[in-house]
């Protein structure tokens, strides 16, 4: 996200979350003017709030500062600490948001009693018998009203690190927004850091919204969403992907009263993505669904294109429909937490896309280090978010010319002939993206055997594969008789040959079935070894 | 053969809809004719099958290669999660493509479950409905609404999935149960009620709406069919105008959850329901004591069974489908043929209309 003209920080949150203190630094910081709104109103009224309070009434204070936001939205430049109350009343927020950017401090109540207690001021919320059970109940009440805004946590933080989170969420970026267009639709692909606490707002949410994730991604980021109405977590894996956890999803959606009007986030990789996806399309016979990838390959691949579904014991993706979402918002903060051989299989997509249409693409991997080691991501945001940009660009300007899968995105199948039968040989001990690495490579091959390019290509490829940590030769276990068989069988459900996409250059596929058999056997037999 | 013909018209989904007596003839030229190379599986229940078997074997024969045909179990509980997965893995093993052909032949359960696994399986095949039932007749087996339930409740789960033809073989109707004519019926008064006042006066006419009342079938069939293709074409997803189709559902849907799946026919539910919202409408909409009177009159020719108020109602009430921003829309009559829409704040209005 940018912070493009001086837009207004507004810090919301209840009391005692720092909003003051963080606001002062935030300020200093950004080179902004500081507003309190409460000291601001004091200094206007010549007594303090809770005097005020006494002689005139609340609804006096409220017209005060309903008064103050139509005020301070006309100015920019400002850090705007907001009192407990006033970013609630939605006409307040309405104004402020015009021209500002709203963030919500959190603590615990412990901690907020704590401050609360120490820091001299006399709060007449606090004077009761039990405070500690009367702040839980109160920020209970609060809890979507808050919950609107991105929330940070100020909770063991100095002032200084909380502002720098903030600086950090407000320079992220920029975002860049893609726009596709989809049958019936347009929607955007948005991708930069730090995405997820601006789900909503980024993609204009109005209704409920319930997350679908996993156990995997549930836990790290479900709570990074801002307020959302229901999570609901599947087993992670493939395995998963059937109609009996669509259905248990189903039925938490209704158990929590999910309606019509709602909007299901897919917060996850490929398979939440598919299912969720194939959940928002039957669901009350559909409802919106915003996809949220959490992994590379979900990221450049599964996430725009509508294609959604569940597996049968027959087949992947026997059951589906299509179904674009209303926005893509692809957070490259959650790749942090990808292990590095999902990278490299996410990566594994990224090379095929340069392949098929982008030599810029394929030139900027081939300068860059795209190894990953656990826990360490050696990109800078920036960098990631340029790549997953240019990535699925190639998808999207393919998918808008067939959104149905007609027969032009087949060239996106680039090395999936041979790569279905190498993961489904290999009983999935080989990753998507390996095996889609192996299928490029004998594409490639297979390519200069039936004199369509030079040898030259297939060595760029493979460099280019091993630079990102992929494999680029078939294990001697997958013989290439038992390979072929495999591919035939993958087919069987087609009447005819197999399809080959196969390459010219760079940026220059085409779609074939005029394939010998024995070019086919010969190439997998030179990388067998 | 006398065969009326219904078009839908929805751009490059349109189809029509074929009725009459002798209508599984075209049925069957269409089948002869069914050439994309794509495998066909037709899908009917037990009691379909044991009344019509030797026909539906012999119209699986039409098909260049003979078509498979698939047989549900009768009743509500086959639209589940697990019939639907049955019924797809069966189509996956005949060798189904995507341009391969589901036909759907038995009443609106065949209908809901076997238009959702042909809308489902591969992304979408085609599918053509053959509605046994005057209720699929008239009612579910045009508009390519599909569906499955939930414990919670009835088609929470489904899609809009238009068929590639209807083809309402009155003939088929002879067989049907009287309770099972009955609620068709209750679809043909209430498409009569909201959208077709001549339709009404006709239906005013008829002493006795039975099987053996000498209802003209044909015609009303006709009627409903043109009517609901019309509100149909101009709004295939229920953004608006589809609403005034789910007049007398709200309630029904609560009363057929609450009774327990299958207990209650659908007609005999959707009839109960739209006498509350019938006396809704005079107590709120303005509609005129005179024509209440009409309606009801006609109403009650539908014989309905004893239902007594129940607490789980309101429960069910408040989790239908159609709310907007959490809350129930109710369709409601200013006039006969003329529909309204109101949003209660409190769901169990419609309850207490009909029970005080």
């Amino acid at each position: 996200m940018e912070n493009d003209n001086k837009k207004n920080i507004i810090l919301t949150g209840f009391m005692a979350t720092g909003k003051t203190t963080v606001g002062r630094t935030l300020a200093t910081q950004l080179g902004y003017e500081f507003v309190d709104t409460d000291q601001l109103i004091e200094s206007r009224i010549g007594m303090t709030v809770a005097e005020f309070f006494q002689i005139k009434g609340e609804a006096a204070f409220r017209k005060m500062e309903a008064d103050l936001a139509q005020e301070l939205a006309g100015k920019s430049g400002l850090v705007i600490a907001t009192g407990g109350r006033f970013m609630l009343d939605p006409k307040n927020a309405k104004a402020l948001v015009k021209n500002g950017r709203v963030f919500c401090l959190v603590a615990t109540p412990e901690e907020i009693l704590q401050r609360a207690e120490s820091d001299g001021h006399t709060r007449p919320l606090l004077q009761v018998s039990n405070p500690l059970e009367h702040i839980v109940e109160l920020l209970h009440q609060r809890e979507k009203g808050y919950g609107q805004f991105p929330q940070f946590v100020t909770s063991q933080k100095s002032p200084e690190t909380v502002a720098e989170d903030l600086v950090g969420a407000i320079f992220e970026g920029p975002d860049v927004r893609l726009p596709i267009a989809a049958p019936s639709d347009r929607y955007e692909f948005i991708v930069g850091g730090g995405l997820l606490p601006f789900i909503s707002q980024l993609a204009g949410i109005d209704g409920s919204i319930a997350i679908i994730t996993d156990d995997n991604v549930g836990p790290l980021y479900s709570q990074s969403c801002g307020f959302v109405d229901v999570v609901v977590t599947v087993p992670p894996g493939r395995k998963n992907k059937t109609l009996a956890t669509a259905q248990s999803i189903c039925e938490q959606l209704v158990d929590a009263d999910f309606d019509r009007s709602g909007t299901i986030v897919a917060l996850g990789g490929t398979v939440i993505s598919e299912l969720a996806g194939f959940i928002a399309a039957t669901y009350m016979r559909g409802v919106d669904c915003v996809q949220c990838p959490t992994s590379l390959l979900a990221m450049v691949d599964t996430s725009i294109g509508g294609k959604t579904g569940v597996d049968l014991p027959q087949g992947k993706n026997l059951i589906g429909a299509f179904k674009q979402p209303k926005t893509v918002i692809a957070d490259v903060a959650t790749l942090q937490s990808l292990p590095p051989r999902a990278f490299a299989s996410g990566m594994a997509e990224v090379i095929k896309h340069s392949l098929i249409a982008d030599s810029d693409l394929l030139g900027k991997i081939e300068a860059g280090n795209w190894i990953q080691q656990e826990g360490v991501i050696r990109q800078q945001t920036s960098e990631l978010q340029s790549l997953v940009a240019q990535a699925i660009q190639v998808k999207i300007n393919i998918v808008q010319e067939d959104p149905y899968d007609r027969g032009l995105r087949a060239v996106l199948n680039f090395g999936h002939t041979f790569a279905n039968a190498i993961e489904n040989l290999s009983r999935h001990s080989i990753s998507h993206g390996e095996a889609v690495a192996m299928g490029m490579v004998a594409s490639a091959h297979l390519s200069v055997r039936l004199g369509h390019c030079t040898d030259e290509l297939p060595e760029r490829i493979e460099e280019v594969l091993k630079s990102a940590g992929l494999p680029t030769r078939i294990p001697a276990t997958l013989s290439p008789d038992n390979l072929l068989k495999a591919m035939r069988s993958d087919k069987k459900k087609k009447a005819g040959k197999l399809r080959y996409v196969l390459l010219k250059n760079i940026g220059e596929v085409f779609v074939t079935d005029e394939v010998p058999e024995e070019a086919v056997l010969g190439t997998l037999a030179f990388l067998n070894s | 053969m006398d065969i009326d013909i219904v078009h839908v018209e929805l751009g490059e989904r349109s189809y029509s809809i074929h009725i009459g007596s002798g209508a599984w003839d075209f049925l069957e030229e269409y089948l002869r004719g069914w050439n994309s190379g794509g495998k066909v599986m037709m899908v009917t229940d037990e009691r379909v099958y044991s009344l019509y078997g030797h026909r539906i074997e012999s119209l699986a024969r039409a098909p260049v290669s003979s078509a498979t045909v698939a047989v549900v179990p009768e009743g509500e509980e086959s639209k589940s999660f697990h019939h639907l997965e049955d019924l797809c893995r069966k189509m996956a093993h005949a060798g189904l493509d995507r341009s391969s052909l589901v036909v759907a032949l038995g009443g609106g359960v065949v209908g809901d479950l076997a238009g959702l696994a042909a809308s489902v399986y591969l992304r979408g095949v085609s599918v053509i409905q053959v509605p046994t039932t005057l209720l699929s007749m008239v009612d579910s087996s045009t508009g390519g609404k599909t569906g499955i339930n939930l414990p919670e409740g009835k088609n929470q789960v489904g899609s809009f999935h238009q068929p590639q033809a209807v083809y309402a073989d009155t003939d088929v109707l002879g067989t049907l149960e009287p309770r099972d004519w009955f609620s068709g019926m209750a679809e043909v008064v209430k498409i009569s009620l909201t959208l077709d006042p001549e339709l009404f006066a006709y239906l005013e006419t008829v002493e006795d709406l039975g099987p053996e009342g000498g209802v003209d079938t044909r015609s009303i069939v006709e009627a409903a069919c043109r009517r609901k293709a019309e509100v149909i074409s101009i709004d295939e997803k229920e953004a608006g105008p589809r609403l005034v189709l789910n007049f007398g559902h709200t309630l029904a849907h609560a009363l057929e959850s609450s009774t327990g799946l299958g207990e209650i026919r659908h007609g005999e539910a959707v009839a109960i329901g739209m006498r509350a919202a019938l006396t809704l409408s005079k107590q709120i909409c303005g509609l005129d004591e005179g024509q209440y009177k009409r309606a009801l009159a006609v109403l009650e020719k539908i014989p309905v069974p004893d239902i007594r108020y129940d607490r789980s109602l309101e429960q069910f009430l408040s989790r239908d489908k159609k709310r907007v921003g959490g809350r129930v829309r109710y369709v409601l009559l200013e006039d006969i043929g003329r529909c309204t829409y109101m949003i209660p704040d409190d769901p169990g209005i419609l309850a207490r209309a009909l029970w005080g």
